[in-house]
Parts: C-alpha cells; structure tokens; sequence
C-alpha cells in the first residue's frame, strides 16, 4: 500500500516538473528535458507490459495535454513501455527470480546508464518524429534529438544519485 | 478454439500495443480538426487552473520589463492623445460631434479587450498559447490576437474561461501581410525554429521591397484591422519561378517575453459568424 502511494506521488510529482518547469526549458535552441520517462524507467521489473503500457498512456497524454500536444508524448511512453521489458533484459541478464527496481544501486552504474540511454534515445526519437511528423528539418531535429536524450539522460542519473546517495 | 484464445493471449501485449499507438495518432490528426478536442488542451478547465497558478508566480520574475514596457504604451496611447486633441482642436469639433465621431469608428471598427497569456511554448513545430479569457468574456473563434508590439495570432478554440490560440508560430497559421505603403500583398507563415522571424510568401516580384520596410497586417481577412504592425524585412529571396518574392520578415512580437494580449473582436464578427453557422453543413 505503501509502495502504491509513493508510486502515485512520483508519477504526480514528474509530471509536475516537466509540465510547470521542464516544457518551457530549451537550451540552446536544441534540448528540452523530458524527465517523466524516469517512470517508466524506474518501475520494477515485473510489472506487467500491458500494465505498463497503460501507465504510459496515461503518463504521456496527461503531459500531452498540458503542452498542446495531443498523442505525441503518450505514443512515445507507450512505445517504450512496449520495448521496455526486452531492454531490461538485455542491459541486466539477471536470472534471479526475485523483482528489481532497475536504478544504479541493482544494476551498477554503467549498466543502468547505458539502459537509460537507449530508452531515452527510443523515447526522444518518437517524441521529436511523431511531434514534426516531416523529414523536412532532418538535421536539424536529428541534432534536438541529441541534445534532449543526453540533457535528459543528465537529469535521470541526478535523480539516481541523490535517492541513492550512500 | 481454444488454441486460437490462447494464442490471442499469449500475443495481448501486441494487441494492447497496437490499440494505444492507434489511439494515440488518431488523437494526433484529429487535434485540428475536432472541437471537442478542447478538453485535450491547456484550455480546460484543471490544466488552465495549474497554469493561471504558475503565471501568477512566475509573472513577478518579469514584472520590471513588463512595467517598462506598458510605461512606453503609455506614453505613446499619450501622445496619440495630445495630436488627436491638437487634430480635433484645427477642425472645430465641439465635443459632441467628437463622441459622435468616435461612436462611428467605433461602429464601424474593432473592439480591442485586454488578455493575459498564462501559458505558452515558442520551440515546438506547433506552438499554441493560453489566454485568461473565454467564451463568458465575448472571446470566440477566429478572433484577431495582438501584443504591445503587434499580431501574435487567431483565437482558435474557446472554453468559459479560457481560449487557446494559434499564434504565428505555428506550422498551421498563415495570415494575410502587406508592405507598408504599397498594395501587394502575401502570406505570412513560420517556418520552424527561430521564433524571432517568419517568412511572407508570394509577393509579387515586381513590388519592390527593400531590408527595413515594414510589414502591416493586409486586413483583406476579419481577423485583423488593416495595418497592425507584423514586423521588419530582413532580407528577400526570389523564387524559383522567378514570379515571387519571399520574404524574412523579422517579427515585432516577441513571443518568448509575451505576457499581455488584447482580443481583437470586429463589430460585425457576430453577424458574419452567423452567417457562415447558416452555410455550413450541419455534422455531429
């Protein structure tokens, strides 16, 4: 039960950040943060994909909702959420039978950093494509791409640190 | 039977998959197209709520700039005065005939009523804005926006409350431009990216434009009076066929600083409105 609210307050509180902080953030010109995803990221392993599918859903569109863009965030986090669970499994080959959190103090911090980024990466790829839905400004959205999975990459292992600051 | 359910099951993370993209692009394309889609936007009532919130906090961070800049409208609309006065004073209007004469315009004009913007985003390809104002104070669809420093966009959907618009910065928008001083005139669209310039597209190749000439608002649509001032030529292309110019106009309105608006209402709007609810095709 416990579990349960504190899970609620971090899907409340992120999507806080991202839509009263995070939204108008674009450094450079290139690079907006999109910190929800740790979401997604974080939850434990065993949730059930179409479970979490669903979180995603709901995660994304109520970010939608408040940036005026509706379906772009929320078919990002549903497709991530989709890939997730293969992801996991390639960046912590654990066989153990018990359930994890994926985050450094499980995985080890390069593990964990290396999962991030390829979720991230996946994430902001939809996001950006799916937001212009034109290979008009190839480059130049290629380039927003980078920037925002390496800025949001930044922000996730912040978080990381100081909720397992040993 | 039974292999077929199972199968079915063994595959539902693929069916759920696949449900919730298609939800999501369905969402995606009909976004302008629906105007129920409003309460997908930050014009419903709870987001707008969170987001009058946040402007109410953050609009003390700029309240230096803003109050400068409200001090030089000011002292413009004060100027406006004393020369309209001295006007008024060579032609012998006795104050009557004034008020009058104010009513006519007034008639046959415009009706300009103040908006704060709570919310907005200038570095997504479609940008929309926010304003404090609904349907409860007299703002509709399809009404003009303009800053202190000149267009910012068309109000396009409305709750009570509160209306989202479309602002230039937007890949859907386009509004009728012209150079001052001359009758040729094209459309103003963004391009994406910068949201300091747009670009204005066929004009004539034959109007001879020059960097530093201004461009007005043409006022061949409702949306705008003619001649709000839009921005500055920076430099002009010509196109490939050799028939255009375009434009890169640098924009006056500074969308990532803007915090006042007014709502531009044309006093016919309402007739004209009803007029076109007539030629529509009714649809659910």
């Amino acid at each position: 039960m416990e579990r349960i609210l504190i899970r609620i307050a971090w899907f409340v509180g992120l999507v806080l950040v991202q839509v009263l902080l995070l939204n108008n953030i674009c450094l450079f010109g290139l690079a907006t943060p999109f910190i929800y995803i740790y979401f997604i990221l974080a939850l434990d392993r065993d949730v059930d994909r179409n479970a979490l599918m669903a979180v995603a859903f709901a995660l994304g569109l109520l970010v939608d909702v408040f940036s005026n863009t509706p379906g772009v965030n929320a078919g990002a986090s549903v497709l991530v959420a989709f890939l997730r669970p293969s992801l996991l499994r390639l960046f912590a080959p654990r066989e153990e039978f018990e359930n994890f959190e994926p985050g450094i103090s499980v995985m080890g911090v390069w593990p964990f950093v290396r999962y991030a980024v390829v979720v991230v990466l996946l994430h902001h790829t939809a996001l950006f494509f799916l937001e212009a839905f034109s290979f008009a400004h190839i480059a130049f959205l290629l380039l927003r791409i980078l920037c925002s999975t390496v800025l949001t990459v930044l922000l996730v292992m912040a978080i990381e640190f100081i909720r397992h600051k040993r | 039977m039974n292999s077929i359910f199972q199968f079915l099951y063994k595959q539902l993370h693929w069916i759920v998959f696949i449900l919730l993209e298609a939800i999501c692009f369905v969402l995606l394309f009909s976004y302008n197209n629906y105007q129920s889609s409003v309460y997908l936007s930050t014009a419903n009532r709870v987001t707008a709520r969170l987001l009058n919130g946040k402007f109410k906090v953050t609009t003390y961070l700029g309240l230096v700039e803003q109050n400068q800049a409200l001090a030089g409208q000011n002292a413009q609309l004060q100027q406006r005065i004393v020369e309209l006065e001295a006007l008024a004073a060579l032609q012998h209007l006795d104050s009557l005939s004034a008020v009058e004469a104010v009513n006519r315009v007034h008639r046959a004009g415009y009706h300009v009523s103040p908006a704060q913007v709570i919310d907005k985003s200038v570095n997504k390809v479609d940008n929309y804005f926010t304003l404090d104002r609904g349907t409860a104070d007299g703002v509709m669809p399809d009404m003009g926006v303009m800053g202190v420093d000149g267009v910012v966009g068309v109000v396009f959907r409305c709750t009570e409350h509160y209306s989202l618009v479309m602002p230039l910065l937007n890949s859907n928008s386009r509004i009728s431009c012209k150079v001052l001083g001359s009758d040729h005139f094209g459309y103003l669209r963004w391009q994406g990216g910068d949201p300091r310039y747009a670009m204005l597209h066929d004009l004539p190749r034959y109007s001879a434009v020059e960097p530093g000439d201004t461009i007005v608002t043409s006022g061949s649509s409702s949306f705008f009076p003619e001649g709000v001032m839009v921005g500055t030529v920076e430099a002009a292309y010509p196109s490939a066929d050799g028939l255009y110019v375009t434009l890169k106009v640098l924009l006056s309105t500074q969308f990532a600083k803007l915090e006042h608006a007014f709502v531009i209402r044309k006093m016919d709007a309402d007739e004209l409105a009803a007029l076109q609810e007539l030629l529509k095709p009714k649809k659910k």
